[in-house]
């Protein structure tokens, strides 16, 4: 039973870290782009050519 | 000491950024122009007691003001007035690269030309008298070669001149009598009105007085909206009029008149001062494009291109591939034995390992397909493949630039939409945006990777091939539609440079390939890693399951049965036993919420020969398309153990179980990556395309359409292949 208990514990801290994991990176991608967007790299795209 | 600002205007490709590198060093500052996503870079030079500040304008071809790119710069250099402007020329490109000095001029700021790369053009034979360039200009003129540094130290000093002795160009380009007395009204118009008197460097302003006229008289729409806050209606009329007599006179726009007589005068001015004795005629760039750029030969070579890059790519993988897929499996044989929780067991085997490993299995596969492409884009080749694809981008009503968002997009959909910013014309854009969540991004490629080994593991690349080319005919019909329906009207005008072909640079290729592969393993530890667990959640709960027979009961009294059993009859036994546990494994999952809700999609799914569970692993591939494949390994078991199996990798046990439990023929695994390939643009995409077009009704459009249309491809693929007796 409380080895039960551990596992479940266990697994709801895995998911956890993996939602924060995924929170952040959400919450960073969702900023205004970024100054090395593409945009500057299709701009340097076309430098090179 | 004091700090004064030198601005770094040029064309594209005239070396201004290895400039700007060579100047400042690793003295950078990387930002945005204020409201747009144009690279602003600015850094610091110490020269002697002084430090300048140097601020990279983006390369324009004029000032004209048709992209954001000019408005930019133009405004830039009108409103900052910084103290001194180095003018980068292309010396291999002279003519050209001089129309927009010659408009520098015009805005009579302290300027100094900085004639880069002269050692290419002598390469070609090409001389240049600076100091006759120099005379004609009435600028001073320092020969540069920005990528070994030399004539760097003199164009500082001479900056530094430059700034202290005030605004130089004494001669000012002429347009021509017609345009002249044009511009003279309008000039004295400006003049005479307060309220634009202020505008104008007469007045206090920041405008010489002669190039603002020149840009209203050559349809400056912007500046047109400043003048009329400004004035009283009567210079705008007098703009309207003195355009219409120019045009008659003229039998053409001011604003091509102009860029006539300052591309004649840059003729003229570079003719001059040019040495041409020596030149070459025919370059190996021209004989090699005389076959690559070939009216009916370009596009078959380009396509036996493309096509040796994903057999490439398919072939030289398949060892790497092989190490990390058996890295994973015994990372999960490893996991097995240590960890005794069976939640946690199964959390970490069957959820993180079997979808994180299966979707790092393509690692090698994205670095090598990038590295290619890197090497087409670095040789020159991916500009002559947009100069190949202009007429066909144009007959299907997109503007030539937005080729190069579109090959962008073969990456990712969302760096993509962000790079059509550059487009001029609002339906150029608009229509470029609707259309890229079709193109085949990298994401889309693993799905293709993984069922090209299931089920077409001999003509892996021809299939490869045939969704790119499809993705490229729905883009571009689509668009098409778009252009004659919502976004009708004409496109701005196309330049394209077609620079000499060049040997790739190893730190180049590297730097390409290195972005991508970190922004995989980003990816992979973050979007798939918590997408494939909330799979294996919906796969493994609620886990008691109501179930239809007693089928352990049932299972334990067969094999107690066998063991008592002649030979014959214990193997009948034991079969029945094996029928038994596939059936509850069966019932399990179909109670599971992943299974539910996979039955109930499943008649949808039906008529296109796909069954649920590949149903159910589209459903996450709309919060990242990486996902479907990491999905349908923890959905098909591909980590399980106990099944007896010589190939222990996970990659190979989940090919295995495609083809064998999966149900799917060959036909409806194509059908599915057809589907895959247009169903429905990702999470991160449908966000930047509300950003970006201001509306959710298009993000929406863009979902609905996408969705029809996959459905109906991919019916009309599976319906035509089963007539044609390809189902089986």
């Amino acid at each position: 039973m409380a080895l039960d208990w551990i596992d479940l514990v266990l697994v709801a801290l895995l998911v956890g870290a993996a939602a924060a994991q995924f929170l952040r990176h959400a919450l960073r991608s969702f900023r205004p782009p970024a100054c090395r967007s593409q945009s500057s790299k299709l701009l340097q795209i076309q430098d090179r050519r | 000491m004091r700090s004064i600002a030198i601005a770094i205007a040029g064309n594209p490709n005239s070396g201004k950024t290895t400039l700007f590198n060579a100047l400042t060093g690793s003295h950078q500052k990387v930002a945005n122009w204020a409201g747009v996503t144009v690279e602003k870079k600015s850094g610091t030079h110490r020269a002697g007691d002084q430090t300048l500040q140097i601020i990279d304008l983006p390369g324009t071809y004029s000032l004209m003001a048709r992209s954001p790119e000019e408005i930019l710069a133009r405004d830039f250099l009108v409103h900052e007035r910084p103290a001194a402007v180095i003018d980068v020329v292309d010396a291999a490109n002279l003519e050209r690269n001089l129309l927009l000095t010659l408009q520098l001029i015009e805005l009579r700021l302290p300027l100094i030309v900085a004639l880069n790369m002269v050692d290419v053009a002598r390469g070609r034979g090409q001389r240049i008298d600076a100091a006759a360039l120099a005379r004609r200009l009435g600028v001073p003129v320092v020969e540069t070669v920005a990528r070994s540094g030399k004539g760097l130290a003199e164009l500082v000093q001479a900056a530094i001149a430059c700034a202290q002795a005030g605004p130089n160009g004494a001669i000012a380009p002429q347009y021509g009598a017609e345009l002249e007395s044009a511009i003279g009204r309008i000039r004295a118009g400006l003049l005479e009105d307060s309220g634009l008197r202020a505008l104008t460097a007469d007045g206090g302003g920041p405008y010489p007085a002669r190039c603002l006229a020149l840009h209203l008289l050559q349809g400056d729409s912007a500046l047109e909206a400043r003048v009329a806050s400004a004035a009283h209606n009567g210079l705008l009329a007098l703009l309207v009029g003195q355009r219409e007599q120019l045009e008659a006179a003229l039998g053409e726009a001011p604003s091509e008149a102009v860029a006539d007589q300052l591309f004649a005068q840059a003729s003229s001015i570079g003719a001059a001062a040019l040495d041409r004795s020596a030149e070459q005629t025919r370059t190996l760039s021209d004989r090699l494009d005389h076959f690559l750029t070939h009216r009916w030969l370009g596009i078959p070579i380009f396509l036996a291109l493309l096509w040796s890059v994903f057999q490439l790519t398919y072939s030289a993988a398949k060892a790497p591939q092989g190490w990390i897929d058996a890295g994973f499996a015994a990372a999960a044989e490893g996991v097995r034995a240590l960890v005794p929780l069976p939640l946690l067991q199964s959390l970490l085997v069957d959820g993180v390992i079997a979808g994180v490993g299966m979707t790092m299995t393509f690692l090698p596969q994205i670095l090598i397909l990038f590295f290619l492409i890197a090497l087409m884009e670095d040789s020159g080749y991916m500009a002559r493949v947009a100069f190949l694809m202009d007429r066909l981008m144009r007959t299907m009503g997109l503007h030539g630039k937005a080729f190069l968002s579109l090959f962008t997009g073969f990456g990712c959909n969302v760096p993509a939409i962000l790079s059509t910013r550059t487009l001029e014309h609002r339906r150029d854009r608009m229509v470029t945006i609707l259309v890229l969540p079709f193109m085949s991004c990298s994401a889309r490629y693993q799905v293709y990777v993984l069922f090209c080994a299931a089920f077409f593991a001999s003509h892996a690349a021809t299939v490869t091939l045939s969704l790119y080319l499809i993705s490229v005919a729905v883009a571009l019909g689509i668009g098409r539609l778009l252009r004659r329906s919502l976004f009708p009207g004409g496109g701005a005008p196309f330049v394209l440079e077609l620079p000499p072909y060049r040997l790739p640079t190893l730190r180049g290729l590297w730097i390409h390939t290195w972005h991508k592969a970190r922004a995989f393993v980003q990816r992979v530890g973050t979007v798939i890693l918590f997408g494939v667990v909330v799979v294996w959640g919906l796969y493994t709960f609620p886990r008691q399951v109501p179930l239809s027979r007693d089928f352990e009961h049932e299972i334990a009294a067969l094999e107690s049965a066998a063991q008592g059993a002649a030979p014959g009859r214990a193997r009948a036994l034991g079969r029945r036993a094996d029928e038994l546990r596939i059936a509850l494994q069966q019932e399990q999952i179909e109670g599971r919420y992943a299974g539910r809700f996979g039955k109930w999609i499943e008649p949808a799914l039906r008529p296109l020969g796909l069954d649920w569970r590949i149903g159910v692993s589209l459903i996450p591939g709309f919060v990242a398309k990486e996902i479907t494949v990491g999905s349908m390994a923890v959905l098909y078991g591909a980590a399980a153990s106990g099944d007896q199996v010589e190939d222990a990798g996970i990659h190979s046990r989940l090919v295995r179980k495609l083809r064998a439990t999966g149900g799917l023929t060959p036909l409806a695994a194509y059908t599915f990556l057809v589907f895959t390939l247009l169903y429905i643009p990702c999470l991160s995409t449908v966000g930047v395309i509300q950003k970006e077009t201001g509306s959710w009704g298009w993000a929406g459009f863009s979902i609905l359409v996408s969705l029809a249309l996959g459905y109906a491809v991919a019916f009309t693929v599976y319906r035509a292949g089963t007539w044609l007796g390809l189902g089986q």
